[in-house]
């Protein structure tokens, strides 16, 4: 009775590899009535003839989560008074200034040349950055920076993440889970007392088998999930309805998409972004994770393929979104855990750092700016010193979502005249 | 407990559930048996498998689908063989060192480093350590292959501090930048398959202080301090013991084992005896993350699970074995709970009651209907929740009724 190990590595390894038998099918998106029938937030109201056509629902905020800690300096490199020290710390490293994508109306810096799909939202005022940015006691280690950023206080977390402190404080008597979707993994900024978000992993693959046909499965796996049982087993069937209605409201707006090869490459991750905001469910709060920052070794070829990612998936989704009429209700962040070491390392790459750099996109800037102090005279250690709180760039987010700012953030931040 | 029923948890905790059959086996064998055939194969004569990874080309790959071949192989493996706590230990140290595929090109890197976390798994830690430390998978993905004496790379001395040693609170700057400096000089040759070898003149061989400690100037010493401090040991018991005894163990019994396990660093002997308190009631709930939710389903059913869709469906529970997404590891068990991971849960449960051939003990309760002998089957010796169980029980479809069984809440908590 025992499976043999080739048999089974065969077998596998056919699946594994993706050259398998497909599926018995996949269970539709639209479960009954409901998924086809309006959504909230244009029940009722038809697109005015002469207008531009898309939503009139809320504010979306996008978040993408750089992680590993971005080389800010790479990134939008000083050009002007600082260049000098930047090009000192980096005798190979440098981006060379030739290279750089100009910023109209400013000789500080320029962009990654990766980063040029990004020149036309600049030159539309619809760019900005937030230099040296950072949080007090961030700390060089990943786990630290993280949880700091993820809460958006000094310290470590304990009152969730800054957008579950901001979904708690908004939701009504009924979390709705399709307010917040995060996306190739989760997100702790999202994690509130009352709300959790949703996650898609790779939107391959976010859809219910339908074994034979039979459409009896997934009712079976609802009806697990009531009455709830206590500790562990509880938690484990609350996550079953969650699971099968949002599968069963995305899927439909996945599929009317771009298909988009490997499910989680940024491309298609982007894509899924606009899907989600394109089908008006209510979203207004979507997470994109974007790893690999962490660049110790061999930096410029890693970050040029990763910058480009960035670049061309934020290009896309605006491009994408204006199309649509949904630019107008989207605001874009950016940002990482730290920035990275000034001076290089010795293997071509560099090292963990503190103050970063933080991204805004979206029509909703008052222009392209770069705001914040780059001082690579009196270094932190070896680092950027911060001069752009992060709590800055959460209050132009919070803000865009139509607040309340200071009470999920604890107190006034200056947000730099950023949006209009 | 009765003694099938601790039988049946400690296959369901760090055992990869129960294959058909083993359940009778263990119990004729008894408790203390099968817990020193577990935590000692070697000196109790239990055979160990073929190297999962033989038949596998070890040259760079330009895509993924030797690691994909090798996920398979090494799943494959551990469904079966007869050393499961092994295979455990081996995921738990993944976990714990966390090298990734992605960053390390080269497949038979990963393929020895996978090798080594079984062969010295349950060893002696300070050994372990030393292992990984000049391993040529961790040289290549946290960058010691390229740091000289010169310009040292602090990307290995942090983790080695942060995530492999003594943990946040314990360390200094300074103690980073020490031991950077001290384990210089190891370098990975891909040309040569990988060989590592020492290269002096790229070594800072300066005595340095770490933790205290002064002298440090290379890898040993490096390695035997951080070792041993007592914050490590109190790290990795603590570590073992969310996992084994459940993240709300009473906090004196972990204590206990701390003091223990410092004394030496042996692994088998600390795992063994977290086994026996959890045995003796110490044990709290633990999620089931979905790499050994798989290889237990699989083993039960000795059926693996066909499809295209296969790959997309581990990929979307956020788990996939040479692919940790970050230096941290695996995300917390809890992560398994999300949206994406109980879909993808649904899908693989759908795909392994599809591919059932076998007349496994599971496969022929669930023709019958026989929720209680299903439950049994898949190590639920106390049965389904009502909820489950009266799911279950609605479906016509004998497939149905065990992709439902596969895919209960049940199953994701031991």
């Amino acid at each position: 009775m025992t499976l043999s190990r080739r048999r089974f590595v065969s077998l596998a390894g056919a699946a594994f590899v993706g050259g398998g038998l497909a599926l018995p099918g996949c269970r539709s998106g639209s479960r009954g009535d409901d998924a086809a029938g309006p959504t909230p937030g244009t029940a009722g109201v038809a697109p005015t003839p002469g207008l531009t056509p898309g939503s009139t629902a809320e504010p979306v905020l996008v978040v993408v989560q750089l992680g590993g800690g971005n080389d800010g300096l790479n990134t939008l490199v000083p050009t002007g008074s600082a260049a000098g020290r930047y090009r000192d710390a980096r005798p190979t490293l440098a981006v060379a200034e030739e290279e750089l994508v100009p910023l109209a109306g400013t000789d500080e810096y320029g962009l990654h040349p990766a980063l040029a799909p990004l020149a036309p939202l600049w030159d539309a005022g619809q760019l900005a950055a937030l230099q040296a940015i950072g949080l007090p006691e961030q700390s060089r280690s990943h786990f630290v920076a993280l949880d700091t950023w993820w809460s958006g206080a000094p310290g470590p977390s304990g009152g969730g993440g800054w957008l579950g402190r901001w979904l708690d404080a908004t939701t009504g008597a009924e979390p709705d889970p399709m307010r917040a979707i995060s996306l190739a993994g989760g997100s702790p900024a999202l994690l509130g007392s009352r709300s959790a978000p949703i996650v898609v992993q790779a939107v391959e693959g976010f859809s219910l088998a339908d074994p034979g046909g039979r459409g009896t499965l997934v009712d079976a796996f609802e009806a697990m999930a009531a009455p709830p049982g206590s500790g562990l087993l509880a938690e484990a069937q609350a996550a079953i309805p969650v699971a099968v209605e949002s599968v069963a409201e995305l899927q439909a707006a996945f599929r009317s998409g771009e298909p988009a090869g490997r499910a989680d490459a940024p491309g298609a991750l982007f894509g899924a972004v606009a899907d989600i905001v394109e089908a008006d469910l209510g979203t207004q709060v979507i997470v994109v994770n974007l790893g690999g920052f962490d660049t110790h070794a061999n930096q410029p070829g890693q970050h040029r393929a990763l910058l480009g990612n960035l670049g061309a998936g934020v290009a896309g989704l605006f491009e994408r979104l204006e199309g649509s009429g949904h630019a107008s209700r989207t605001l874009l962040v950016a940002y990482s855990e730290f920035g990275r070491r000034v001076a290089q390392n010795g293997s071509l790459g560099t090292d963990h750092g503190n103050g970063g750099l933080a991204l805004m996109a979206g029509p909703g800037l008052a222009s392209g700016q770069v705001v914040g102090e780059l001082d690579l005279v009196n270094l932190d250690r070896g680092d950027v010193p911060r001069t752009v709180d992060a709590r800055s760039l959460y209050a132009n987010a919070l803000d865009w979502l139509g607040g309340p700012t200071a009470e999920v953030l604890g107190g006034d931040w200056d947000t730099y005249g950023l949006l209009t | 407990m009765d003694e099938r029923a601790q039988l049946a948890w400690v296959a369901r905790r760090v055992g990869f559930g129960l294959a058909p059959g083993q359940l009778d086996e263990w119990a004729s064998k008894g408790v203390d048996t099968v817990l020193a055939e577990l935590t000692d194969p070697d000196a109790t004569g239990v055979a160990a498998g073929p190297d999962p990874f033989a038949e596998l080309a070890r040259g760079r790959d330009d895509g993924s689908a030797p690691f994909r071949r090798a996920v398979a192989a090494w799943m494959g493996s551990v469904v079966v063989g007869s050393r499961p706590l092994e295979s455990w230990m081996q995921l738990f140290w993944h976990d714990y060192f966390a090298v990734s595929a992605q960053a390390v090109r080269l497949p038979g890197l990963m393929f020895d480093h996978f090798e080594l976390l079984r062969r010295r798994g349950l060893g002696n830690f300070e050994e372990l350590l030393r292992a990984v430390t000049t391993d040529g998978a961790m040289l290549v993905f946290l960058d010691g292959t390229t740091s000289t004496g010169h310009s040292p790379n602090e990307n290995y001395a942090r983790e080695l501090l942060e995530l492999y040693s003594v943990g946040l609170g314990n360390f200094e700057e300074a103690d980073v930048q020490a031991a950077a400096a001290a384990l210089t000089g190891w370098v990975v040759r891909p040309r040569f398959d990988g060989a590592v070898t020492f290269v002096s003149r790229r070594h800072d061989d300066t005595p340095r202080s770490l933790l205290g400690v002064t002298g440090v100037h290379d890898v040993d010493t490096v390695v035997e301090v951080v070792a041993r401090h007592p914050a490590t040991a109190a790290r990795v018991t603590r570590l073992l013991a969310d996992r084994i005894l459940g993240p709300g163990a009473d906090p004196g019994v972990v204590a206990r084992h701390q003091a223990g396990f410092a004394e030496g660093l042996a692994l088998a002997p600390l795992v063994r005896g977290l086994l026996e308190d959890g045995l003796g009631g110490a044990a709290t709930e633990v999620l089931v993350e979905p790499i050994p939710w798989l290889i237990s389903a699989v083993r039960a059913l000795q059926a693996p699970p066909r499809g295209r869709d296969v790959a997309a469906s581990l990929r979307a529970t956020g788990q996939v074995p040479f692919l940790p997404p970050n230096v941290g590891g695996f995300p917390p068990p809890g992560s398994y709970l999300s949206t994406s991971a109980t879909v993808a849960r649904f899908n693989l449960a759908a795909a392994i009651a599809e591919a059932a051939r076998a007349p496994t003990p599971a496969r022929l309760a669930a023709e019958r209907g026989d929720t209680d002998a299903l439950a049994e089957a898949l190590g639920l010796v106390a049965g389904f929740a009502p909820a489950t169980a009266a799911a279950i029980s609605s479906l016509d479809h004998p497939r149905d009724r065990l992709a439902a069984a596969l895919a209960s809440p049940d199953l994701i908590v031991a």
